[in-house]
């Protein structure tokens, strides 16, 4: 079912057409530009966190370089075998213009002697502590460089026996004769470690933790992470095999820019991570999504609100502009709505820039003066034609007025009654029926069909009558009638419209029936008895044709009870909706079904069952019918 | 959920054991049923120290959470929960006087057993073996033969001991290193092997990156040593004196390993806060870890919980004599009262 479509403004149409377009477009231009514009900001926070991670990762490795440097010198100092006041001295020297060495250890364990010293300051005192725990010698800062002969960097550790605080140390193996006996240990206090990367700002809220090379979070501001976690715990803990495999690149001491996604809150962060050079430990940087992308995020914003504003505008503009070009235009539909005539004089367009308006301006013009002009000239044929019409129905009266008179059937003779029907499918048709007495001893009967249609077929169809009524009194023999008729037909038609006709005489005393069929439809003899004899035969060619007519005739003896029935085309070629005719055998069977027939009831029946039978839209043939009965009064 | 059912059958069955003990042995003033004292928490608290074998852990859960809940106090106990280690040997602070229960390894208790100061099993908590030797597969070590002349990482002092008797009996010749509690020789390549705790280092050295597949691992059980560790112990002579007040103390502790098993994440918390008071380090990713491989380890065999199986001390008195280090051979009965 068509739903119909409830109209719109031509302002809501474009409006609502341009945001259609302007939503696509802006959906192409924030796809393409976001990420565009993410690739770029993910460039620069790589480089902008890669800058800080660098810059924090070289204060540290300052740091432990140093050690590096110091504890060498130191590890020199102690070979040369130099005397322990010296060596305490230059320790004391190296702890004070070193404030970063929060203490320095040398532990021996072998078989002849064990023993550690721990040296420190204590505000200006030198203190040299003697380890008070047996068990150094299982400390990874002892054991380590004693088992592998390499310096070592430990994990952070809390040192009991000096400075009592949490340090990061550096071991170096002191070896005697080739064997490692001893340890030199130069301590940094963990905290200068932990307040160089918690000052760490990166973003807004992002911060900064150090890894050890065994994936010990080290420092983190989160203090319960520090020196409890590994990175490869928390990687467990949040079912992140992401967080596990970073967590191997930073102990292989690679460096990466790495996206996390849901590892807790905020959800979703970028990290870069890269080693100290030093102890191969790890720096990391860490930022959450939003603050990385923030100026995106205000860029899209902006954009989305530059974009709804400049639709807005648009909307405004095109609203504005399609009423202006309107107007004008509702104007005129106003002025069309009032004027009852939908015509109006008075309809003008009012003046306007536009193009459209202008072209729409004249021609409305020329098209209102050319309806003007067209209304008069119809108004002047209207009058022709409803003069003509006066004429052509003064014309019908007169034709039907040439045709006799049903109700007056005493003028038929007593022992002949007739009946006929004729229908133009105009105002005026070209058929005829006629009958009448020619004297008291013959009664004529006659049908005629004019070819055509109209005025020019009901003034040939006049003459015939005419000529008929005028010549049948003295030539009283159907067939003499006709060949006469033929020859006025040749002689007075210009036009040569030719006419069908079967024209009948019977004798009043005998009942004989003397009839000439030229080119007209069959002759149908109904008898009291039902019996329906049909006289197809024709005796001439239609007249009006040919110059030299030969027409004969026909005589047959009439019974009493017996009815002529004679009809035009207008009854066998009626069409119905299947495109049939009605036909001869329908006509036929229409007369066997009568019961008690007299001429009227005939004519009806035959009328009624034609006019059921055909398409109504169909029927342009004139109707006929004329039925006459004869009965034998002696 | 079944193996729960099953541990508190278990649980009702040592019970039942130890309400006959004290009708035998103790005199009726003396009998109070656990139900009695659990339903009327007794005003007067007796005083007692529970010193673990090793630091605050997960792998001491049972104690925390049976304090923690007061199961300790409905058996009329007060209970303090001292750290050993290598700083404060269990074995020591019990024959010191320091502790009046501690937690040892089944052999170490049947090494230290002697007629001066004969130890009592109250329960035996582990039912299973959790020693291994672990390596990395980089060292080229594929079997056990391959540790001679390789460095082997054993922890000082009784702790590993049965580790030394171990390649001992194994006639390996390793060059024995003495290790602390750090991972950090094994992980820096100091050691070619180390010995590990499943519950415990096995995990720290995942969670330093290494993967099981990069491991090499002896599991002592497949070689013959198949030794149960961690029991509940206390002097036979404090037995003497106050056998009721050891049965309630194994009970409330069983209870409290329930309890325990039965509420990981309250447990793990509870762990935690004693590892950040004692200033250890602590996470809940290892420690949750832990709690669930001693649930592996008390319900080996679920229907026979704290129960020491007479084969176990077999074993271990097999081991110590072949490596000529049982002085004082251990009557099953009077070392573990059913």
């Amino acid at each position: 079912m068509k739903t119909e479509t409830k109209p719109r403004t031509i302002a809501f149409q474009i409006i609502s057409f341009m945001f259609v377009v302007l939503v696509a477009l802006f959906i192409i231009s924030i796809l393409t530009t976001g990420r565009l514009m993410h690739s770029v900001m993910e460039s620069n926070a790589r480089e902008s966190f890669g800058n800080i991670t660098k810059i924090n990762v070289q204060t540290i490795d300052q740091t432990l370089s140093k050690m590096v440097i110091l504890g060498r010198d130191l590890e020199l100092l102690i070979k040369d075998n130099n005397h322990e006041t010296d060596l305490n001295l230059h320790i004391r020297q190296l702890l004070t213009d070193n404030p970063e060495i929060v203490s320095v250890c040398i532990a021996y364990a072998n078989k002849s002697h064990t023993f550690s010293n721990t040296y420190l300051l204590q505000g200006a005192n030198f203190l040299i502590n003697p380890s008070i725990s047996d068990d150094f010698s299982y400390k990874d800062w002892f054991l380590l460089p004693k088992l592998t002969e390499k310096p070592y960097w430990s994990d952070p550790w809390f040192d009991s026996d000096g400075t009592g605080t949490i340090v990061c140390s550096y071991s170096i193996p002191l070896f005697i004769k080739g064997n490692v006996e001893g340890v030199l240990r130069l301590d940094t206090s963990m905290e200068n470690l932990r307040q160089i990367v918690s000052s760490v700002r990166v973003k807004k809220t992002g911060y900064a933790f150090l890894i050890s090379n065994n994936g010990t979070i080290v420092a983190h501001p989160q203090d319960s992470l520090a020196m409890n976690y590994t990175i490869f715990d928390l990687a467990e803990q949040l079912n992140s095999p992401k967080i596990r495999s970073i967590g191997k690149s930073i102990v292989n001491r690679k460096s990466d820019f790495v996206h996390l996604n849901k590892i807790g809150i905020p959800a979703n962060v970028w990290m870069f991570y890269q080693p100290v050079p030093t102890n191969s430990w790890s720096l990391a940087t860490v930022a959450p999504d939003r603050e990385v992308f923030a100026d995106l995020y205000n860029l899209m914003f902006i954009y989305i609100g530059w974009v709804l504003l400049a639709f807005l505008i648009i909307a405004i503009a095109i609203w504005y502009r399609t009423r202006t070009i309107n107007q004008p235009l509702e104007r005129l539909i106003q002025s069309i709505e009032k004027s009852q005539s939908g015509v109006p004089a008075t309809a003008t367009l009012p003046d306007s820039d536009t193009y459209e308006i202008q072209v729409l301006n004249t021609n409305f013009y020329r098209l209102k003066n050319s309806l003007k002009k067209y209304a008069e000239s119809l108004q002047e044929v209207t009058a022709e034609k409803d003069q003509i019409m006066d004429e052509v129905t003064f014309a019908s009266e007169v034709q039907l007025n040439l045709i006799p008179n049903n109700q007056k059937s005493f003028t038929l003779p007593p022992n002949i009654s007739a009946y006929g029907i004729l229908e133009p499918a105009g105002l005026v048709g070209g058929d005829l029926y006629d009958y009448f007495s020619v004297d008291d001893e013959h009664f004529l009967f006659g049908i005629a069909d004019v070819v055509g249609k109209g005025v020019a077929a009901a003034l040939t169809m006049t003459m015939v009558s005419t000529l008929l009524r005028t010549y049948a009194p003295q030539l009283k023999q159907p067939e003499k009638i006709l060949t006469y008729m033929n020859k006025f037909l040749i002689e007075n038609n210009p036009d040569y419209r030719f006419v069908t006709m079967l024209l009948g005489i019977i004798d009043l005393k005998t009942g004989t029936c003397t009839f000439s069929n030229a080119g007209h439809t069959p002759l149908f003899l109904l008898s009291e008895d039902g019996k329906i004899t049909k006289y197809a035969q024709t005796h001439s060619t239609a007249l009006g044709i040919l110059e030299n007519l030969n027409a004969s005739s026909e005589t047959i003896q009439l019974k009493s009870g017996d009815e002529i029935v004679l009809c035009t085309d207008g009854i066998t070629e009626a069409v119905n909706q299947e495109d049939k005719l009605f036909g001869t055998d329908r006509l036929e069977k229409v007369l066997k079904n009568l019961k008690y027939p007299e001429p009227e009831s005939t004519a009806q029946a035959i009328l009624d069952a034609v006019k059921s039978f055909a398409d109504p839209e169909r029927q342009t043939d004139d109707i006929t019918i004329l039925v006459v009965k004869y009965m034998n009064v002696s | 959920m079944r193996s729960s059912i099953t541990l508190l059958i278990g649980i009702a069955l040592i019970f039942a054991g130890f309400c006959l003990s004290c009708e035998k042995k103790t005199s009726p003033e003396e009998t109070i049923t656990s139900q009695e004292e659990k339903s009327v928490p007794p005003t007067h608290l007796h005083k007692v120290r529970y010193t673990i074998k090793w630091l605050h852990q997960a792998q001491f859960a049972g104690a925390y959470m049976a304090k923690e809940m007061g199961f300790f106090q409905q058996y009329g106990l007060d209970v303090e929960i001292i750290q050993g280690g290598v700083d404060n040997p269990p074995y020591k602070a019990l024959i010191n006087g320091k502790t009046e229960f501690c937690s040892m390894n089944l052999i170490t208790a049947v090494e230290r057993n002697n007629p001066e100061f004969p130890l009592i099993n109250l329960a035996q908590i582990s039912q299973k073996n959790s020693s291994w030797l672990v390596g990395k597969k980089t060292t080229g070590i594929k079997n056990l033969q391959d540790l001679n002349g390789r460095k082997v990482g054993v922890w000082r002092d009784e702790a590993g001991d049965h580790i030394r008797y171990f390649l001992n009996d194994n006639k390996i010749r390793a060059q024995i290193i003495p290790l602390d509690w750090s991972v950090n020789l094994f992980l820096n390549d100091a050691i070619d092997m180390m010995n590990v705790m499943s519950y415990n280092e096995y995990h720290r050295i995942l969670m330093a990156g290494m993967e099981p597949e990069d491991l090499v691992v002896f599991n002592l059980s497949d070689y013959g040593y198949d030794l149960v560790d961690d029991g509940t112990y206390t002097s036979r002579a404090y037995y003497i004196q106050h056998p009721e007040l050891c049965k309630n103390f194994t009970k409330a502790l069983i209870e409290g390993w329930i309890y325990a098993l039965n509420h990981p994440d309250e447990t793990v918390n509870v762990v935690v806060r004693y590892m950040r008071d004692n200033h250890l380090p602590a996470n809940y990713n290892h420690q949750y870890w832990m709690l669930n491989r001693m649930r592996e380890r008390i319900l080996e065999n679920p229907d026979k919980v704290g129960y020491l199986n007479p084969e176990d001390l077999a074993l271990a008195e097999e081991i110590l004599k072949r490596n000529g280090k049982l002085a004082y051979p251990v009557e099953y009965k009077e070392f573990f009262l059913q």
